[in-house]
């Protein structure tokens, strides 16, 4: 969890991610915030998020991002 | 059969009497006879091709349900080892691509020649009279109204059933209905099946707090369009439709800002009245504006305007360009290349050229849109590229990129960026627009402001009196909603005297506001689109 905290806070340094639960619900993440974090994830997890995956369920909080990688 | 014509809210008033007459169950059919009538009058023959977009998007959706069903059985043996299944697999995957692929050429093919066969004609025609093969007809084509609307609304539809984000509709009226809604067929928004289509055909029940608050949404969509975008229209098509450069770069930056205002007042107003219908039926279409020009930057912009479209392109374009091999390769090399954040930037630099390509082109076909792309692009793109830079000189100087006053300056940058941009896409030529641009830059002079120039193109002091007023109230209502606060609300906790009163007036102003623009009934900008 950690790396992946490390990620996204390299990302939106202005963002709390421990605390934050809605992400794209509430806008915070701009399309191309996500796909920063996506292609970090993809490369530091070597997991492959593909579009199907992007949807705000999986993106709105840290524990989801975070449950999405752990599903490949 | 436009949304400012009495014919137009008469029609409106008789579908919503009929849809709360009839029984429940039929209420959805009620939606789609009077879409299709609303179409037949505004497009008669045209269509014909509503239909066929209608009929080959639904049986390809069907399709493509049933290839992911079968999809997910080959899956699920694959995993216990069955042999075949990984083949399965490949097979069904295969053949679903090629649903998707010749379903959106399809829909896609009328696009294609309605709007943009002139161009292609006009383009291509020097080099095929050069090598003998006569020329392709060039004409103006009248075009099936919403055309573009719908297509993004039918291939949004197969990509996600191919994507397996949905089942797919089986019902032949209602996935008609979904394309073919008459509120938002003319200009949008572009709906989303997964949130539009099970709206349309549930039944709804009248509800008063609904309808009121539908009816001030109608009559503050009216106000934008009467009283702002038309009037202020004049002084746009004075100097724009003379085709040339005006002498003073002031009235050239004047024409542009004023367009950005009209094309505000125009659209979200159309949206607005499109919206304001539907509520009173019980339905909510999608958001298609939040206060554009309270942005930041022009990115911003994008998010918070024709905000449909924006998402259309970013979930069909955007994304599924940036992860594709090829850039997640680019991107992984450049992460693990170099250090420099300005490097890690250029996929989605790249990205975003394609993508405002795609917007630009969907406007119309006509070099001056693929300027405007390039240039929301460049403007975008820079800005993501050197966002490192900022960063860094806001650590250097303390400048609090938050402040009051550098917010402030960061709105009035985007409105000017903004509206250099609108003139490639009002010029009637890139010439023009190019000239336009030239001398706002080279003969500029802030005397034009008052030494009454501005009075010579249509609008007088009258004019300007009743635009400044109106765009206060736009101004005010729009801080309110950035707030959070909403100002329907607001009015319906008011005593029943004040709150008729203001309702009162409200229509009152709209309708002695806009009887003297003079113009006649105006067309709304989007559309032509």
């Amino acid at each position: 969890m950690s790396d992946l905290i490390d990620i996204l806070e390299r990302i939106r340094p202005d963002v709390d991610f421990t605390a934050e639960q809605a992400l794209i619900d509430d806008g915070i993440l701009s399309s191309f915030d996500i796909i920063n974090i996506v292609t970090d994830i993809n490369l530091a997890f070597s997991v492959d998020i593909s579009v199907a995956d992007l949807t705000p369920d999986n993106f709105n909080s840290a524990e989801s991002m975070m449950a999405l990688i752990e599903s490949f | 059969m436009s949304f400012t014509s009495v014919t137009f809210f008469i029609f409106c008033a008789l579908a919503i009497a009929t849809y709360f007459a009839v029984p429940r169950k039929a209420r959805w059919c009620v939606l789609l006879v009077f879409s299709y009538a609303f179409y037949w009058v505004s497009s008669g023959w045209l269509i014909f091709f509503i239909l066929c977009a209608t009929l080959s998007t639904f049986v390809a959706g069907i399709a493509l349900d049933g290839m992911n069903s079968r999809l997910e059985e080959a899956r699920k043996t694959a995993k216990i080892g069955q042999p075949g299944a990984e083949a399965l697999k490949r097979g069904i995957t295969r053949r679903k691509k090629l649903v998707l692929a010749l379903s959106l050429l399809f829909d896609l093919s009328f696009l294609i020649v309605f709007k943009y066969g002139g161009f292609i004609a006009e383009n291509a025609n020097p080099a095929l009279r050069g090598l003998g093969l006569g020329a392709l007809p060039v004409g103006s084509v009248i075009m099936p109204i919403g055309i573009s609307f719908y297509t993004f609304q039918a291939t949004g539809y197969l990509i996600d059933m191919y994507r397996g984000k949905q089942r797919a509709d089986r019902n032949l009226g209602k996935f008609a209905l979904f394309l073919a809604f008459f509120p938002q067929i003319v200009q949008g928004p572009i709906g989303r099946h997964s949130a539009l289509a099970h709206q349309l055909s549930e039944p709804h029940s009248f509800d008063y707090g609904r309808a009121r608050s539908g009816i001030l949404l109608i009559t503050y969509g009216l106000f934008k369009k009467l009283v702002i975008a038309d009037r202020i229209g004049i002084f746009v098509s004075d100097v724009f439709d003379a085709g040339q450069a005006p002498q003073d770069g002031a009235i050239a930056l004047a024409a542009a800002l004023f367009y950005g205002l009209q094309l505000y007042g125009d659209f979200s107003g159309g949206i607005d009245i499109a919206r304001g219908f539907s509520r009173i039926i019980g339905i909510d279409l999608a958001e298609n504006f939040r206060r554009p020009y309270y942005s930041r930057s022009l990115e911003e912009f994008w998010r918070r305007w024709h905000i449909t479209l924006g998402e259309w392109m970013r979930d069909y374009i955007f994304y599924p360009l940036m992860l594709s091999s090829p850039f997640q390769k680019l991107s992984h090399r450049l992460r693990k290349g170099t250090k420099s954040a300005v490097m890690h930037k250029i996929p989605v630099a790249a990205a975003t050229f394609v993508v405002f390509m795609a917007v630009g082109i969907w406007h119309g076909a006509a070099w001056r849109w693929v300027a405007y792309a390039l240039f929301n692009a460049a403007v975008i793109a820079g800005s993501v590229m050197l966002e490192p830079l900022y960063n860094r000189f806001h650590n250097a100087t303390g400048i609090s990129a938050d402040g009051a006053a550098y917010t402030m300056f960061m709105r009035v940058r985007t409105v000017l960026i903004r509206s250099i941009s609108l003139t490639f896409s009002r010029a009637l030529s890139l010439a023009q627009a190019g000239a336009m641009i030239s001398c706002m830059f080279t003969n500029f002079s802030f005397g034009t402001f008052a030494d009454g120039s501005l009075l010579g193109h249509g609008v007088d002091v009258r004019g300007y009196a009743i635009l400044i007023c109106a765009v206060a109230v736009l101004w005010w209502v729009s801080l309110m909603q950035e707030r959070g606060v909403g100002v329907g609300a607001m009015i319906a906790r008011k005593p029943l005297p004040v709150r008729w009163t203001i309702y009162i007036a409200a229509v009152v102003t709209i309708a002695l506001l806009s009887a003297d623009v003079g113009a006649g009934e105006v067309n709304f900008i989007y559309g032509r689109f």
